[in-house]
This record gives structure tokens, sequence and C-alpha cells, in this order.
């Protein structure tokens, strides 16, 4: 009972700061500090919510938006991991990837968004793609990383065990990796709304990041900041689902411990 | 080549009386490294060369020697992890080419399982085997009791200390019950009194289950007070040099104190000589 108590107090720590930053903010724009031309208040934002909520506008947007985030990140995601898997399985896989893709990777995916536009316009694939390739790294690197840093006395030890290659996989390089697979989840996670909302912003006829220019082209600066709040509570939960995730499957490790 | 004897008087014999009052009957298995080179690529030299080495139920076989004289190599290559590019190794007269569940290794590092909660590295072994969930939790309990860590089964790995560590290993090498007992510096991590008090549940362990064992050390005391044999390796490369025969394991297992046998002459004189065998021909 204390224990539950205790941790809804830590993670209501968490919000005391923006609490706080809410309430400053409303009072300034009340007081006539910040003029709402440049900064709408908290209420006049809350407003906007409330009638694009009603009108089914935010909701549409959003399940559209989350809908494109996810198909990209399940794409990237998955040719990331297999190929973090194969190369962090194989020499040869290793040496007939690895420079392409490290090459590949020094390229901001952001900055192919002209090329992506002249392949794709701005339908979804446009969309799929840039979300994908951005996902792509952080999941390749960590499970790369994840499997080549798996103490290799376990593997022996497995190998002493008599274990088959598919048992050795399961059993000791997967568990071994996945605390860096995770960390490549949060970024690539993080990644993905990014990536996501600049797309959008550029080339879209819907989606949050679509809702956001269009706001900026009528001057409704409260939907503007409503869009970026938004931005922040949907990455916000992403990574606590992310964490919750990675709780569950990491509850050996000392650093998950709720003591 | 030279076999003095260390210990008692008749080692060989109290080792038989001893074996034969605390082991079921149960058919000697024998390991034997014949003649065993290992020549790692791109190595100048063989890091092992022509290394014979016997290993029997109820022997306590240790092998010591300077860094870089092989030890653990050969070792590796008793537990089939490492293929000797010379000799052979053979399990009661089959060639092994391979690890098996009759070769069971403990490292230094003890190479539990993280993610697997104490219980369940012991009974890994039982796991693969198929064996059901109950079985598999009866014999991680009566294998933890054997080590003496009664009632952790349920902890997490990073919960338990190193000596600790060190014995849920030795459980989880147990549980497969093999015929031999292949140690790489099992106790080379640990503080110098839990290791002392290692020392002797490796003894007791030895006793009560007729395993042979063959283990890596530095420590000389630690070489002298378990083993009934002793195999000096010199480096350079990687060589037998020497093989003692000891029985001070067997007077503890007799029921001899360990403080009794270390203030024994004979054990000061032992460990002299040892000494001297190993850095015999050291570059001062």
């Amino acid at each position: 009972m204390s224990r539950a108590l205790q941790s809804i107090g830590r993670s209501a720590v968490g919000w005391l700061l923006p609490a706080l930053l809410f309430v400053g903010w409303e009072i300034a724009s009340r007081a006539g500090v910040i003029s709402a031309n440049v900064l709408p208040a908290p209420s006049a934002v809350g407003a906007a919510f409330w009638k694009l909520l009603l009108s089914g506008e935010l909701l549409e947007n959003i399940r559209i938006s989350t809908l494109r985030a996810l198909s990209g990140f399940v794409v990237g995601g998955a040719i990331g991991f297999g190929l973090g898997l194969a190369n962090g399985l194989s020499a040869l896989s290793r040496g007939l990837t690895d420079t392409t893709i490290q090459m590949i990777r020094n390229i901001p995916h952001l900055a192919l968004i002209p090329l992506v536009i002249l392949w794709f316009g701005i339908d979804e694939e446009a969309k799929l793609f840039l979300v994908a390739l951005g996902v792509f790294f952080p999941i390749y690197i960590n499970t790369l990383l994840g499997i080549q840093g798996v103490d290799p006395q376990l593997v022996e030890m497995g190998r002493i065990y008599g274990m088959s290659r598919s048992q050795l996989f399961m059993r000791v390089i997967l568990p071994g990796a996945l605390p860096s697979i995770f960390v490549g989840l949060r970024y690539a996670l993080g990644i993905m709304w990014l990536t996501l909302i600049v797309a959008e912003t550029i080339s879209a006829s819907s989606g949050l990041g679509y809702m956001a220019m269009q706001a900026r082209e009528f001057l409704l600066i409260d939907v503007v900041v409503l869009s970026i709040l938004i931005y922040a509570l949907l990455g916000k939960l992403a990574d606590v689902l992310a964490r919750s995730l990675e709780r569950l499957s990491l509850q050996w490790h000392p650093a998950f411990q709720n003591v | 080549m030279f076999f003095p004897v260390f210990g008692v008087p008749s080692p060989s014999k109290t080792g038989k009386a001893v074996n034969a009052a605390v082991q079921p009957v149960d058919p000697m298995a024998h390991l034997f490294l014949d003649h065993v080179s290992v020549h790692y690529d791109g190595q100048a030299q063989p890091a092992v060369t022509q290394a014979s080495i016997s290993v029997q139920s109820g022997d306590f076989v240790v092998l010591v020697g300077r860094s870089g004289c092989g030890k653990t190599t050969l070792l590796n290559v008793a537990a089939g992890l490492v293929p000797p590019t010379g000799g052979t190794v053979t399990v009661d007269g089959k060639t092994i080419t391979s690890p098996g569940a009759d070769r069971a290794v403990v490292f230094q590092n003890d190479a539990l399982f993280p993610w697997l909660s104490v219980r369940d590295n012991v009974s890994f072994a039982l796991k693969l085997r198929g064996l059901p969930q109950q079985e598999r939790d009866a014999a991680a309990t009566r294998l933890l009791e054997r080590v003496k860590l009664d009632g952790i089964g349920g902890k997490a790995i990073w919960e338990l200390s190193g000596g600790m560590r060190q014995r849920v290993g030795l459980a989880r090498a147990l549980a497969a019950e093999p015929d031999f007992l292949l140690m790489d510096e099992p106790l080379g991590a640990l503080d110098a009194l839990t290791r002392e008090r290692m020392q002797t549940l490796l003894l007791d362990i030895w006793a009560a289950n007729s395993v042979g064992v063959l283990m890596v050390t530095h420590g000389i005391d630690e070489a002298l007070l378990l083993a009934t044999r002793i195999v000096v390796l010199a480096p350079g490369p990687g060589r037998v040099v020497w093989e003692i025969e000891a029985g001070f394991g067997r007077r503890y297992v007799g029921g001899e104190p360990v403080r009794s046998i270390k203030a024994d002459p004979a054990f000061n004189q032992a460990r002299a000589e040892l000494e001297d065998s190993i850095f015999e021909g050291e570059a001062a």
C-alpha cells in the first residue's frame, strides 16, 4: 500500500515542473506579459483542444499519424533487427553489409526529403520510407552491439551444455542482447516521431504535422501550440510504453529492480 | 619421469581406502589427454606441446604453473572446447571432439545466466534434457543444499556474493551428474577467507560424488591441499615438467582438520619443493 503510494508519488514528482510551467504561463498570459499573438494562454490552447476534439479532427489526425508512425516503425525496426541479428551472428553477413550500412547511416535521413518527394510524391510511401529509414539505424546498431557484447563465456557455457544453434540463440544470445536492444528501441521511438512530424510538416494532406502547418497558414497559433504539446505527450507515451516493456522483460537485470 | 609422494606415507593405499568408504559402487571413468599439442593459428609457439594427463574417477588432479604455460588451454581441450592440433583426448577409450554432459565445467568467472533465477541456473542442464518443472525444482533444492546454499533458489544472480555465485556454479555443474568436473581457477576471484571455505567444500563434494576432478589454480597451497596429483607445467612452449602425488586432501576427507594438515611440516616441505619445481628455469 505505502509502496504503491510511494511509486505514484515518484512518478507525480516528474509532472510537477510541467504543471508549474503551465500555471506560470497562464498567469503571464493573463497579466499581458505574453502577447496572445506570440503564445496563447494554456486556457486558449485548451479551448482549441476541446473544439478540435469535438469536431473529430484531432482524433482523426492523431490516428493517421500514429498509424503512419507505427507502420514505419514496424518496417524499419524489423529490417534493422533482422540485419542486426544477421550481422551479429555471421561475420560473412557483417563483412558484406556493414560498410554500406555505415555509409548510409551518416547521411541525415531528413536530408532525403526532397528526393523522397520526387520518388513518392506526398503519398503514404514517402512517410513510411522516411520513418522506416530513421528507425532502422538505432535498432540495427544496438541489436548488433548487444549480440557482440554477450559474454563469450556464457556462449561457451551453452556449448558445454551441448545446446543446438537455435537453443544457443534463444536461451543465451537473445536474452544477453536484450538490454542493448531495448536501448535501441527507445532511441528509435524518439526518432520515429521526429521523422514523422517533419515529414508531415513538409509534405502531407493529413496528420498532426499537417494540422499544425494548416493552422500556421490561418494564423491559428493556439492550434500550432496544441500540436506541439501533443507531440510532447505522444513522445512521452511512447517512452513510457517502451520502459514498461523493458522493465517487464529485464526483471533479472539489477538496473530494473523496484527496490 | 620422477614421481615423488607428498603428504602421507602411502597415498595410493590411503586413497583407495577412503574412496571405498565414501563412494558408491560406480564404474570407473577415465579421461585421458594423450600427448596433446595445441598450436593456435598465428602463434609462433604452440600453447601446449605433448602433454599427457590422466584423470580417473576419484582423482583430484590439479594443474599448476606460471602464466602462459597452457593450463587453461589443456582444461579447454579436456572440456572439448578447443580441438587439439596433435594427440588425442579420450573418455573411456573413446575419442572426444566436443563438449559433453559427462564433463562439467566451472569457470573462474561464474558464467551464470543472469536472466535466470538461482534455481533455474542450477537446473538448466535438466531443462535441456526435458525434465518437468517439478522434478527440476526438487533437484535444484537438493543441489543447493549440497553446496550449502539452502533456501536461495528464488534469488536473482545479482543478489549473490562472489562466493555464493561460485557455489551456484558448482551446483549447476553437478546437476548433470558428470563423471568429471573441470574447473578453471574456480576460486581465483574470491577473497582469502571465502576461498578457504570453498576449498573444503570442494573436497567435501569431491569425496561425496565419485567424480574425477581436473582443476587449474595459481594457488600453491590450494593445489597441495586439494590434489591427489599435481601436474606442474612450464611455459615456452607449455609442457608437463613434473607430476607429484599428494595426499593432504584425502587426510581432510578422512577427518583431519585443515589447520592441522597445514601445520604438518610435511606440508611446508612439499610447498617448498612444489614452488621450486614451478619456478625452476625461470629467468632471474
